[in-house]
């Protein structure tokens, strides 16, 4: 079944299949991404589904300006950003509190914790500043120029918060052999 | 460098398809015209309107008081103070709205505990209010803001506890005893879903009986329902437990049944627990849903609680 639908705004509109085409390539990207932000699997979900619902709903802002991939990721980021200052946000947090006791805590505390774990543990709990050039450099292998346009920011500042990144994991991983760090 | 790799993200498969295919299913449910109720809401404009007017008119000529209760309700002197902080604290419209919403659910928990008998012994009224008036020290002790506040309202902390949080220990005291009734019927219930469905029954009580008050106060202080963000879950119906429904993404006919609550989570990688009281559509094992929900509490890797706003139920 292929149920076709339209936007019935003015302009160029998109269909419901042209979209799952478009999510079809870049979801999986977008959720990594989305993750490096607010560290959670299903939250990332979510901001990945609201950002595509947004994309269909706006296209007509969307001009053919710049590449897809950029604007999708850009969108993300900013949905990201938003849900850190949201309420629904704060009041998660709040209620985290609250309902801790009701969680069932099923974690294996015991599991070992190999180096390829605490990396990324250490890399997570960096502020956000750090954690997100961190992240796009080694996780997704992006180049400095590249992760300067996505965020908007002087490629001196990409180096800048790298630099300021690894300086901050070294104490946390000084017992671990990573590349990275051994040729700063 | 080799690309590294975080365990987490390692396969995606299952979260894109989820993704996917909730964006398609709101997409087609939106899609799907629904009557227009511009008629209707003319009509609920012009009863709002009469009766704020006959609400206004009664307090100008000292018409009854909202409660006989010795515990004031609906105290717009109490949420003058908190919308009035708020608004100094440029805070958003949302957290004012969800502050407005939360003084009335107190209120809606009293009045509904009070309606329903509840009885609520003088010791315990005593040692709430021992408790939170030590809260309410430390806090003064440890904040400037709120001594900063007190002394903009020009009140003492003693005064303050007085004239209002002596009445909200009660009101809290009596949610506590609904909660409490609540677990008497569902033992193993979620706090979450406990809360949403005590929630519930009191403020369907309280808008009956309270109704043209509270729309006076929300068009006073020009405050909305606060919208969460929303989510989004499109799944089958793989068990029902007591006052709950398990919705797994995913999930096949013929594993129901064969495999455990867990493995098919396990298997899909996903399952959100929502209330059954939320829905008004009779739900059962096996139906495809639609879900729309605003919070959600992890219980495991896959396995999450949440609330639910709206349901569809497909054919």
């Amino acid at each position: 079944m292929s149920t076709v639908y339209r936007v019935e705004k003015g302009g160029e509109t998109l269909q419901v299949k042209e979209l799952e085409e478009i999510m079809e390539l870049h979801t999986e990207r977008l959720i990594r991404l989305a993750y490096y932000y607010v560290k959670d699997l299903q939250e990332a979900e979510d901001i990945v589904q609201d950002v595509f619902i947004k994309f269909y709903d706006n296209q007509q802002k969307y001009e053919e300006r710049g590449e897809l991939k950029a604007y999708l990721s850009k969108l993300v980021i900013n949905k990201c950003k938003d849900y850190f200052r949201s309420w629904t946000y704060r009041k998660i947090q709040v209620q985290q509190k609250i309902f801790a006791k009701q969680t069932i805590a099923r974690r294996d505390m015991l599991v070992q914790q190999d180096e390829q774990t605490l990396i990324e543990t250490a890399i997570f709990a960096l502020p956000l500043k750090q954690r997100e050039v961190l992240s796009y450099f080694y996780f997704e292998e992006m180049p400095v120029a590249e992760i300067a346009k996505l965020l908007s920011i002087p490629d001196s500042t990409v180096k800048t918060r790298l630099r300021r990144g690894r300086e901050l994991l070294k104490p946390k991983l000084q017992h671990i052999e990573w590349e990275v760090l051994l040729h700063e | 460098m080799s690309k590294y790799e975080v365990e987490a993200l390692k396969d995606l498969q299952a979260s894109k398809n989820r993704v996917m295919t909730n964006v398609v299913k709101q997409i087609e449910q939106r899609a799907i015209p629904k009557h227009s109720r511009r008629w209707q809401l003319s009509m609920f404009t012009i009863i709002l309107t009469v009766c704020i007017g006959i609400f206004i008119y009664a307090q100008i000529n000292n018409g009854e008081k909202l409660s006989a209760n010795a515990v004031p309700i609906l105290d717009e002197k109490l949420i003058d103070m908190f919308i009035q902080e708020a608004n100094e604290k440029n805070e958003s419209q949302d957290f004012i709205n969800s502050n407005f919403q939360t003084l009335i659910e107190m209120d809606a928990y009293y009045a509904y505990a009070v309606s329903k008998g509840i009885k609520i012994s003088k010791a315990a009224i005593a040692e709430r209010q021992r408790t939170e008036r030590e809260q309410w020290e430390r806090s003064y002790k440890e904040s400037t803001i709120i001594k900063d506040g007190f002394s903009k309202l020009n009140l003492t902390l003693d005064e303050f506890y007085e004239k209002y949080m002596k009445a909200f220990a009660v009101k809290s005291l009596a949610k506590s005893e609904l909660m409490k009734e609540y677990y008497q019927k569902y033992e193993s219930s979620f706090q979450i879903h406990a809360h949403s469905a005590v929630k519930k029954e009191a403020m369907d009580y309280f808008t009956a009986e309270y109704g043209t008050q509270i729309a006076y106060l929300k068009n006073k202080y020009n405050v909305s329902k606060t919208i969460l963000a929303a989510k989004y879950k499109y799944g089958t119906v793989v068990a029902i437990e007591e006052d709950r429904f398990l919705v797994v993404t995913g999930a096949l006919p013929e594993e129901i049944g064969r495999l455990s609550n867990e493995e098919i989570i396990n298997k899909h990688t996903n399952g959100v627990w929502f209330p059954l009281f939320a829905s008004q559509q009779k739900i059962t094992i096996g139906q495809n849903v639609n879900i729309t929900y605003s919070l959600q509490e992890r219980l495991d890797q896959y396995d999450f609680v949440g609330d639910l706003e709206e349901i569809e139920i497909s054919e």
